[in-house]
């Protein structure tokens, strides 16, 4: 997935070195639909998506530098906002009090979601469904099925361990398989 | 379990793709909202550069609107309001664009008192040291300070016992003599002028501009001059002219003021002038030849060298002008003199005059003029002058203009005119020496 011809994204992102505003805002136009796409996966909402996608950016323009034009600037740029979206996640942490599931505890039977029904549903409504998710559980989500990161990455980039990795990916996808029932019910 | 684990990994994989392919199109960039976020964690709107260039930008422009709107202010102004004691020579020149301005209203008196004398031949002069007598039939109106003068042979005791004594002298040896042209066509700025004026020539003083400026010597039925017909029109009248101010061509400015003669070459650009003081007795003129290119020039020393020693008694009306403060060097002193200080010096004396030319258009520069007098034989004497500058030019952002001036100034001095010492009754002062206030603004 490319969205501008190299040469002219290598002319970009030299200008951004040089910390031109000009050049900046070709950046910003050309990827923010990039970086929205990736940062509402892990937002509650629109409005939180749009903020990570700003302090995405200014992370981008801070740290352009450190980009290596040998790789995938698509790649390197999506790692920024992913990174973003989790800091912004740490960062108001104690303001998310989504319902956990606690699990160990319930006997609750999970629903079964047939995968013809989830073929059916769309990409949009799936994306709502995933943003009711508590964070923790969002993000493991996100980060597992996604982003196709192991249980040990994850475990590195949340600072958690491999086991809760594991279990907030469990929990997430109980959690999810519930709402789509709910919807469905 | 498997079953689980394969359910889940349908799971996932459905709802990966999914959440991977979702479009957001309804999206709009908000790039104002980016920018606040920028420049809030210090990202300058404009690069250094790009400053720079705006600061240069700003300063050429500042520049050129002073440049554009400014009109010199007319700095002899606050100068022609104090009547200067003496027979200084009252003139206030500044130049206004391209329009000579001479103020000289306050002043007034005396252009009458020399146009009455110029109406006078040396012997009518001569015989009005008789109080109102009649001369060639008419009866002649004696200025009090002439009488006094003839009574009381010393000076008449007021403001403006110098200059009437310096008439009365005059008038008394009939040493009242047309001035010659000074001005010789075809000179260019820079140019040394020379001045062949026959000493003791004894003819009356006519004065100048009197057809332009509209003066006339009516007579009444008494045959008395009328004061009040006698009042000039000064020459700034003349030079109000439009057609002046219209010619093209270095037009000529004539004044005489005073005993001293001045006359200025304008043109729009540069003043070449010829500066004419004198003394008491015998009377001196120095004709100075000067070209000025920038800035404000402003001379008015009034030296005072009595036996060698400057007198600083005569400090009654210094004119306060911190801008252009001279210093006077006598055999190797300097001497700090403030505008206004009268001097008086002997044959023989030489100093120096330096001082920093007042600053106009970031001009700066300091000149020193020296000169000698020199009395080669009993008729003539000599000044040498030269003048040499230290200084440099400005260098003007606005125009981009960078200019280094130069100049030398020559001066040369006409015969004086020959009276006994004795009878000037100042036996001490050989020379009263002036340097007229001269003030000449020069414009882009």
């Amino acid at each position: 997935m490319s969205f501008v011809e190299s040469d002219r994204l290598e002319k970009i992102i030299q200008g951004c070195l040089r910390k031109k505003r000009k050049s900046q805002k070709q950046l910003y136009e050309l990827y923010y639909r990039f970086g929205f796409a990736t940062c509402r996966r892990y937002a509650r909402n629109t409005e939180e998506a749009e903020e990570m996608v700003n302090n995405g950016f200014l992370k981008l323009f801070l740290n352009i530098d450190k980009y290596d034009p040998n790789l995938k600037f698509e790649s390197w740029a999506r790692r920024v906002f992913i990174n973003v979206a989790i800091d912004y996640y740490r960062k108001y942490a104690n303001d998310f009090t989504g319902d956990h599931l606690d699990l160990d505890n319930t006997t609750v039977m999970l629903p079964v979601v047939k995968p013809e029904i989830l073929e059916k549903l769309s990409n949009g409504v799936i994306l709502k469904c995933v943003a009711q998710l508590p964070p923790s559980y969002r993000i493991a989500f996100n980060l597992s099925v996604v982003e196709g990161y192991s249980h040990p990455e994850i475990a590195e980039i949340l600072q958690i361990s491999v086991g809760s990795s594991k279990s907030n990916l469990s929990k997430a996808r109980a959690k999810l398989k519930t709402i789509l029932a709910e919807l469905y019910a | 379990m498997p079953d689980e684990k394969m359910e889940n990994k349908i799971f996932d994989q459905i709802i990966g793709d999914k959440l991977r392919t979702v479009q957001q199109e309804g999206v709009t960039p908000r790039w104002t909202k980016m920018k606040q976020l920028l420049r809030a964690n210090g990202f300058k709107l404009f690069s250094t550069w790009d400053y720079f260039l705006f600061g240069i930008l700003g300063l050429s422009l500042a520049l050129n609107v002073v440049l554009i709107f400014y009109k010199p202010q007319p700095v002899a102004s606050h100068l022609m309001a104090k009547k200067i004691p003496g027979n200084s020579v009252r003139m206030n020149t500044f130049v206004k664009h391209d329009t000579l301005v001479i103020a000289d209203t306050v002043y007034e008196h005396k252009v009458i008192y020399q146009k009455q004398y110029a109406a006078l031949s040396a012997k009518r002069v001569m015989a009005m040291q008789n109080t109102s007598q009649r001369v060639g039939g008419k009866r002649m109106h004696m200025p009090e300070s002439v009488k006094h003068y003839s009574e009381n042979n010393k000076p008449y005791a007021n403001k403006k016992t110098t200059e009437n004594l310096a008439v009365t002298q005059r008038a008394k040896s009939g040493l009242i003599y047309k001035d010659r042209r000074m001005y010789k066509p075809g000179k260019q700025p820079g140019d040394s002028l020379k001045f062949n004026v026959p000493a003791q020539q004894k003819v009356g003083v006519t004065a100048l501009n009197n057809k332009k400026s509209g003066v006339s010597y009516k007579k009444r039925n008494t045959g008395r001059l009328r004061r009040s017909d006698t009042t000039a029109k000064l020459p700034a009248t003349l030079l109000q002219n439009k057609k002046i101010n219209k010619q093209k061509k270095p037009f000529v400015v004539r004044f005489k003021l005073g005993a001293g003669l001045e006359t200025a070459f304008i043109t729009s650009k540069r003043i070449t002038g010829t500066m004419v003081s004198y003394g008491i007795a015998p009377e001196l003129r120095l004709t100075k030849r000067f070209a000025v290119y920038s800035g404000f020039w402003i001379i008015k020393p009034h030296f005072n060298f009595a036996n060698g020693l400057l007198d600083f008694s005569s400090f009654s009306d210094v004119i306060t002008d911190t801008s252009a403060v001279h210093e006077v060097n006598v055999t190797g002193t300097i001497y700090r003199i403030p505008l206004g200080v009268r001097v008086y010096f002997p044959v023989g004396s030489h100093f120096e005059i330096s001082g920093y030319s007042a600053v106009n258009y970031l001009y700066f520069g300091k000149q020193t003029f020296s000169f000698e007098i020199k009395n080669p034989d009993e008729t003539h004497l000599l000044v040498h002058l030269k003048n040499s500058y230290s200084g440099f030019g400005s260098v003007n952002f606005g125009l981009g203009a960078s200019y280094i001036w130069r100049d030398k100034l020559s001066f040369s001095l006409l015969p004086h005119i020959e009276i006994p010492l004795e009878k000037t009754g100042a036996e001490k002062i050989k020379y009263e020496y002036f340097i007229t206030r001269f003030i000449i603004s020069w414009h882009f």
